[in-house]
């Protein structure tokens, strides 16, 4: 027992150290379900990290990392949404209660083509400027390709100034090197034939700093009502409305 | 002392607009059509000539048409012409110049320029009526007649022709009055423009006078006594009150012409019939009721410039010529309690063409550094194409300074000049005394969007908002963060609540995959969802499906468009939005959920 007792100082020590130039009021976001928070070392995600989600297409990362970010907005911070590809959907999000009025979305021009790999720079700079400004709360996007060094410099950023950064990323970017606190392997599950509209995911907690890794959870998301809900062993109790 | 106004009119305002920036069509048949909702297209307005053939204001575009063609006259036409914004074709009459197009050519062919004087009696235009532009200009104009007087301002009606000017104890400083309209009226028949005025102690009698009396002519240069004013003003037609048409057309029924005539009707009779209108206009005019001049003030003129006796290439030194600029500016809108919204720079090269950049700023402000900051962005980008860095030799070997380098650009900068061209009052915060949320720190946010939008344009950093309309890719619009021309802020958006959370997807591709296929019909109904799908070079087995969704367009927007939208789940549990679309029959994917 001392030694346990001695590890978890150390953790918690290392930890310290590691973080100690994020700003953080020691609140954390929460997922939208319960059942996802509880995974997460704090019971929630903390100010000032990065979160990715690494999915397939039609998975439904895209719902549950936007219900994250519209969390984070709830005290008034600005949500950036990084449209790389040009894709995102504003009444899409409108429905599921994002503020509209208080999104700021960067998006390549007309004139250029979402497929030009020569605008990532300008894009990856832009993402950094957004993480590192304290106004906004969250800066949510797909985002597919992303050199190692951009990234630690937007968890740089990130920690700076307490704005957290969501990315939804593909799942052929799994196992590449990345800075982010929290990773998800999100991948899509076949409801049953008899089950009501629902969609149903597959969510694996595939990196988090000072959580356990490794751990799976299943969820279905009703897509009349938006909520999430686990399915399997954590039961139905856990459910909530995001 | 006696108020006096000076009333300038410029009859026929629209036409005179477009002459003054084309002189060619000074005798050429020019018609300015507006669109009528139930009639079509009307003069709106017409030159002398056109007038003299026949046209009359408000006649259809189609008889005028008929009308110059029995006249033996050719249209000259712009390209593209009806489909161009006014604004624009007269930009573009104002660019040919002199070239026009022969006479008789076929309808189709390409425009056969010649560089002589247009046979001008054989042509004629037919443009649209910009009523937008013509006050922009006559606002413009006014504005340069405060050489005259302090107190400038334009006639409060919707198609001003006529402005007023302050003349009050002006008359020293230029002789006498008579002097001083003959100096306003020169000033602007030099600039082209044919001007009628009048000098009267209210700006309705000087008003019915430059309008309907003799002595209104440019030539006419005649002083008249208050009293014999007012005789020759009580001659005139009643139209020469500011009445509306329709009061106009009734006393005319009624057989009144003369002001005179109107004056003898007792005011109680006039007042039960007409209202308040016409005794208002008869006390305005003679002084009874005060009618104040609406002023317009100039903008305050915010901008600096530095002429560099040795002109320079070095890069540094531009920034630090900018950033004293900068300063100098920054100070006087502070000491005005204005922030500026939009900032133009110029470079002035002595061998190159002038470099100009603008400056948008979301919010604004008054801040040096700040402000610096975005120009250096733009400044850089700018610069970009001319930049190159130069090696300084040490002169001697033995030199223990290191070697230096520094940025220089390929051209030689004479003068620079920074100019704001929008600015605003400032709205100063009183900021808490315990320091609120850093999320509520607007001013963080908008200094964000300037920067961004200083680097990656005005189109990539942009918010959206939702549109009516039932079509997918029209319901929203993205609309630029930074906008000079945007004058109200962003309201909380309104959604109309879906009956669904997740009934939209979150992405929707850009244009619309299909995925119809011979394989995916099944028993050649060609209406029902397939079984599968070719997409992103995987097949996608439909396991379950919910919908149909049916959308329709509304018909004023062009064809019908009509689709059954379908959310289908995949046999690997991904879950697409599909659509049919009705008139192509044909199966398409649109969004991932």
């Amino acid at each position: 027992m001392a030694t346990q007792a001695l590890v978890q100082q150390l953790q918690h020590r290392i930890e310290r150290i590691e973080t100690s130039a994020r700003v953080d009021d020691g609140q954390t976001i929460s997922s939208g379900c319960t059942a996802i928070d509880r995974l997460l070392p704090e019971n929630g995600y903390r100010r000032g990290t990065l979160i990715e989600w690494m999915a397939s297409n039609g998975s439904g990362a895209d719902f549950l990392s936007l219900v994250t970010a519209a969390n984070a907005c709830a005290d008034g911070g600005a949500l950036v949404i990084a449209d790389r590809n040009r894709q995102f959907y504003p009444p899409a999000a409108a429905a599921m209660g994002v503020d509209l009025g208080n999104v700021v979305v960067i998006r390549p021009p007309e004139e250029k083509s979402p497929h030009d790999r020569r605008y990532d720079n300008e894009f990856f700079w832009a993402i950094d400027q957004a993480l590192g400004c304290s106004a906004v709360a969250a800066v949510w996007g797909a985002v597919d390709q992303v050199g190692e060094r951009w990234f630690r410099r937007f968890q740089l950023s990130a920690e700076a100034s307490g704005t957290m950064g969501l990315f939804v990323r593909p799942a052929s970017a799994i196992g590449q090197p990345g800075w982010s606190e929290v990773q998800w392997h999100v991948a899509a599950k076949r409801s049953h034939a008899t089950a009501a509209a629902t969609q149903h995911v597959d969510l694996k907690l595939a990196r988090c700093r000072g959580g356990q890794s490794g751990k799976r959870i299943g969820l279905k998301i009703d897509t009349v009502t938006g909520s999430v809900s686990p399915t399997g062993r954590l039961g139905a109790k856990e459910s909530i409305a995001s | 002392m006696k108020k006096r106004t000076l009333c300038l009119w410029f009859p026929n305002w629209p036409i005179q607009r477009l002459v003054v920036a084309e002189p060619a069509l000074r005798k050429t048949h020019l018609v300015l059509f507006r669109r009528d909702p139930r009639k079509g297209q009307l003069v709106a307005a017409a030159s002398p000539l056109a007038m003299q053939s026949g046209v009359q204001i408000d006649m259809p575009i189609s008889e005028v048409k008929q009308l110059m063609r029995h006249s033996g006259l050719s249209r000259e036409t712009y390209r593209p012409s009806h489909r161009m914004h006014p604004r624009d074709q007269h930009r573009q009459l104002a660019k040919q110049a002199v070239g026009v197009v022969s006479e008789g050519r076929t309808q189709g062919m390409p425009p056969e320029t010649t560089h002589q004087k247009p046979q001008a009696e054989n042509q004629f235009y037919i443009l649209e009526h910009d009523p937008i532009a013509d006050r922009q200009a006559l606002e413009k104009l006014v504005d340069s007649l405060h050489c005259f007087s302090p107190i400038v301002g334009i006639e409060q009606t919707n198609s001003p022709e006529s402005c007023y000017l302050d003349v009050t104890g002006l008359d020293a400083l230029f002789g006498d009055e008579p002097t001083l309209r003959a100096k306003a009226t020169r000033f602007l028949s030099d600039a082209g423009y044919v001007v009628f005025s009048a000098i009267a102690n209210t700006p309705g009698l000087a008003w019915g006078m430059a309008h309907y009396h003799r002595s209104a002519a440019p030539a006419v240069r005649e002083s008249q006594s208050d009293e014999t004013l007012i005789r020759e003003f009580r001659k005139l037609p009643v139209s020469a009150l500011r009445l509306t048409d329709e009061t106009q057309n009734t006393f005319a029924r009624l057989g009144v012409e003369r002001i005179e005539q109107l004056l003898a009707i007792p005011r109680s009779h006039l007042a039960s019939r007409f209202g308040d209108e016409v005794s208002r206009r008869i006390d305005q005019a003679f002084g009874k009721v005060e009618e104040p001049i609406v002023a317009r003030h100039l903008p305050a003129e915010f901008e600096a410039a530095q002429f560099i006796e040795f002109p320079t290439r070095d890069r540094e030194t531009i920034g630090v010529v900018l950033s004293r600029l900068l300063v100098q500016i920054c100070e006087q809108l502070e000491s005005n309690q204005k922030g500026a919204l939009q900032w133009r720079v110029q470079l002035d090269c002595v061998d190159a063409p002038s470099i100009e950049f603008e400056v948008n700023l979301f919010q604004p402000t008054a801040t040096v550094s700040h402000v610096m900051q975005l120009m250096e962005l733009q400044l850089e980008s700018v610069l970009q194409p001319h930049l190159r860095r130069k090696r300084f030799i040490k002169k001697k070997p033995s030199d223990k300074k290191p070697v230096r380098t520094r940025t220089v650009t390929n051209i030689l900068i004479q003068e620079i000049a920074v100019r704001v061209t929008s600015c605003v009052l400032l709205v100063h915060r009183q900021r808490e005394l315990f320091d609120e949320s850093p999320r509520l720190d607007k001013q963080e946010l908008a200094h964000l969007i300037n920067h961004l939008t200083s680097r990656l344009g005005q189109e990539s950093i942009v918010y959206p908002t939702l549109q009516a309309g039932a079509q997918p890719e029209f319901s929203f619009r993205y609309k630029p963060l930074v906008d000079p021309k945007r004058m109200r802020s962003r309201k909380r958006a309104n959604v109309k609540t879906l009956s669904h959370r997740l009934a939209r997807p979150l992405r929707l591709l850009e244009e619309a995959v299909e995925i119809s296929s011979d394989r995916s019909e099944v028993g050649g109904q060609e209406n029902q969802l397939p079984d599968s799908f070719l997409y992103q070079r995987l097949r996608h087995y439909v396991f379950r499906s919910w919908g149909p969704e049916r959308i329709e367009t509304a018909w004023w927007r062009g064809p019908t468009i009509r689709r059954d939208y379908w959310r289908v789940e995949t046999e690997r549990g991904q879950h697409f939005w599909v659509y049919f679309d009705l008139r192509r029959r044909r199966w398409f994917l649109q969004g991932e959920f």
